[in-house]
């Protein structure tokens, strides 16, 4: 379970989380939706352990553990994972050669054996077949030169490989044509169960067709002003966040 | 100082003998290194290398018997692609540690042999090595024990590498050695020539190889350099390279050592349409030095040169890219870059990137950049978010940033070896941190 409580973050000075009290359980998922630049991302990432953002207040735990105190990799270790709204570009590094790196990293925290190369191919496989990615990506130097719907599906690939339990995704519809949005949401939902909790940043309620949240939030300001169940999109979708934005 | 040398000079002379061609171009050179000296303080070639290490220490020539640790360290270097492995141990050929080819394309002999039997190197020794001008060369040509002399016939493909590993041994005294490589790679041929650059840990050294290689026409030579020799073990290279029309040279020269490296590479694209790939790399950290002086000159029309140069730099290491590219007034239709990027891992270690142009053509493509910076903190924070510890992200980046000049390596167990010294050398610097 994931227990956030008056989270308060900066950058350079300018608070961005005035204040976020969040509570996601395992098996669920959770909307959150706002207005560019209201903090979604800074969310995203400040649950990740970026060090772009000074935290300045509250508090967040993960399966009673103090999340905050943990470097990002340690985070990770956790299960907590972060698709990212901008993937980042490693030239010289192969998907596939930082996909097992990661795997081993992780396995290595918890005190597993690596995993042997033949069982990583299969795995690896098996996922990219589901997300019908075509093989030559494994060979490709992460995200270098791929299109925008090509890096949110390696950023599911990474997903569906490393099989975290808390899984936020940070506008992964973005840029995304129907056909790849299908492939994403399908590679989302297959992961949903009661030993996943999903946090789904989001700027269009579009998304939340394909991947039906049990709760929605709206963030503004920095903080959640709403909270409500999915009819709640289809409203704002509607009438737009101005009303929060008064409220704020 | 310059003294000391000349009466080591009468006591290694003493006795020997050899073809009078020798005998008076070692003399010629003696005076040569005499009249030229070692480069001044002040010298702008010389900004970023003192010279005191090879001036204060006295040198001495040494010869070495059985070691076990000798033999452990040459056999952990042996490439097994290698069609020829040929073991120089403190300037001097190991016989015994040594294997020639059997391919008729291709012939290896020590200096010291052809010296004796063959009339056409007194016209190969000393032609492209600019020995009347260069100090070190100079005391090369004066004080030259052995050396490798390697001829790839007319057409002849040869597919795996000649080896040349060169050690210098413990020993109480200080040593160096002066070898030589001649490559001569004639019409249409294609070869790998290899060196390898070891030395015993502890001892202090001084290996001053010159090579000088000539790439015919339309003839492809692949030459890579990969030092790693302990603390103390200095390596001063002068790489004299002429390539002929259509022909291709590439070299790859890594360093990888805890000593300090000089090299100066000098490419003379004599003849239209020769062109030079030279890749650099440099993992460094301690104390490590590694200063590179490379001179491109374009003599003739439509040639290609590209140097890359990759280095990183840790702890108090120094990493220095100078490169020269030098257009010549027919030199028309030159297409000229020079790319150095450097890696700092740490607060006190620096690098040196100085491109330069000197153009007397009108019709050009020249092109440079450097860099010199930090790993991403973005792609380190990606990495880690996938739970790819700190040290490890930065292994894996600083890895893909060498990759690039790393995978161009023609002999697979050759790149095998770069990539496993490559990694080595980071998990000792990423741990030292
Ligand atoms: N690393 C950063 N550097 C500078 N400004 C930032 C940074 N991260 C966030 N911000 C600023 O904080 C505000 C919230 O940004 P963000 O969390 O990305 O919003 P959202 O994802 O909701 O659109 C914006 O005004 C943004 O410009
Ligand atoms: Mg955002």
């Amino acid at each position: 379970m994931l227990e956030i409580k008056n989270l308060q973050a900066s950058h350079e000075g300018r608070a961005l989380l005035t204040g976020l009290d969040l509570v996601v359980r395992p098996g669920e998922v959770h909307a959150i939706m706002g207005p560019n630049g209201a903090g979604k991302s800074t969310l995203s990432k400040v649950l990740s352990g970026s060090e772009d953002y000074d935290v300045t207040g509250g508090t967040v735990t993960w399966n009673g553990k103090d999340l905050l105190a943990m470097p990002t990799e340690e985070r990770a270790g956790e299960g907590v994972f972060l698709g990212f709204q901008y993937p980042v570009e490693i030239p010289g590094v192969t998907n596939d050669y930082f996909l097992r790196t990661a795997i081993n990293a992780q396995r290595k925290r918890r005190g597993e054996p690596e995993i042997s190369p033949g069982e990583f191919l299969k795995l690896l496989n098996a996922k990219m077949a589901f997300l019908e990615m075509d093989a030559s990506f494994k060979r490709r130097f992460v995200n270098v030169g791929f299109s925008g719907g090509e890096k949110k599906r390696n950023e599911i690939l990474q997903l569906l490989v490393l099989d975290p339990k808390l899984v936020i995704l940070d506008e992964i519809d973005s840029g995304l044509d129907i056909d790849a949005l299908h492939v994403v949401a399908k590679g989302v939902n297959s992961l949903r169960d009661s030993g996943h909790a999903f946090v789904l940043v989001t700027h269009y309620q579009r998304l939340l067709d394909y991947i039906v949240p049990d709760f929605v939030h709206v963030l503004v300001g920095g903080k959640i002003v709403r909270s409500g169940d999915r009819s709640l999109a289809l409203d704002l979708e509607a009438h737009g966040y101005a009303a929060d934005r008064v409220g704020a | 100082m310059i003294t000391t040398w000349r009466s080591s000079h009468a006591a290694f002379r003493d006795g020997a003998v050899e073809p009078a061609w020798l005998a008076t171009l070692r003399r010629d050179a003696l005076a040569c290194f005499e009249k030229v000296g070692f480069p001044a303080p002040r010298d702008e070639a010389w900004r970023y290398t003192s010279l005191q290490v090879f001036k204060v220490t006295p040198f001495v020539h040494q010869d070495v018997g059985a070691n076990a640790e000798l033999d452990a360290l040459v056999a952990a270097q042996r490439l097994p692609s290698a069609v020829a492995e040929i073991v120089i141990v403190n300037g001097r050929i190991d016989a015994a540690r040594s294997r020639y080819p059997t391919d008729p394309g291709l012939t290896v002999r020590p200096l010291s042999a052809a010296v004796a039997s063959d009339d056409t190197l007194p016209q190969a020794f000393g032609r492209l090595a600019p020995w009347r001008d260069v100090a070190f060369i100079a005391l090369n040509t004066a004080f030259v024990q052995d050396g490798v002399v390697v001829q790839v016939a007319k057409g002849a493909d040869i597919a795996g590498p000649v080896h040349v590993i060169l050690v210098s041994s413990g020993g109480a005294q200080p040593i160096v050695a002066n070898p030589r490589l001649i490559v001569q790679a004639d019409a249409g041929s294609r070869a790998s020539v290899i060196v390898s650059v070891l030395g015993v840990a502890g001892a202090t050294s001084l290996t001053n190889l010159v090579e000088e290689l000539q790439v015919g026409p339309n003839a492809e030579l692949h030459h890579h350099v990969l030092a790693l020799q302990p603390a103390n073990a200095n390596l001063m290279l002068n790489s004299s390279v002429r390539v002929e029309r259509d022909g291709r040279y590439h070299a790859l020269a890594a360093w990888l050592g805890e000593g300090l490296v000089r090299h100066e590479p000098r490419v003379v694209l004599a003849e239209p349409g020769a062109s030079a790939h030279l890749d650099g790399l440099y993992v460094l950290d301690g104390s490590a030095h590694a200063d590179n002086r490379v001179v491109v000159e374009h003599v003739a029309p439509r040639c290609i040169s590209r140097q890359t140069y990759k280095g990183v730099m840790s702890g108090r290491s120094k990493g220095v890219f100078d490169g020269t590219v030098i257009v010549h007034r027919d030199a028309q239709h030159t297409d000229a870059s020079q790319d150095s990027r450097n890696v700092l891992l740490s607060d006190d270690a620096e690098a040196n990137a100085k491109p330069r142009l000197e153009i007397y053509a009108d019709d050009v493509k020249c092109a440079h950049g450097t860099t010199v910076g930090r790993l991403d903190p973005e792609q380190l924070n990606y990495l880690r978010t996938r739970g790819i510890g700190l040290a490890d992200a930065r292994r894996v980046l600083t890895a893909a940033f060498v990759a690039e000049v790393v995978e161009r390596l023609r002999d697979e167990p050759a790149r095998d070896r770069l990539r496993r010294h490559v990694d080595a050398r980071l998990n000792k610097v990423m741990e030292a941190r």
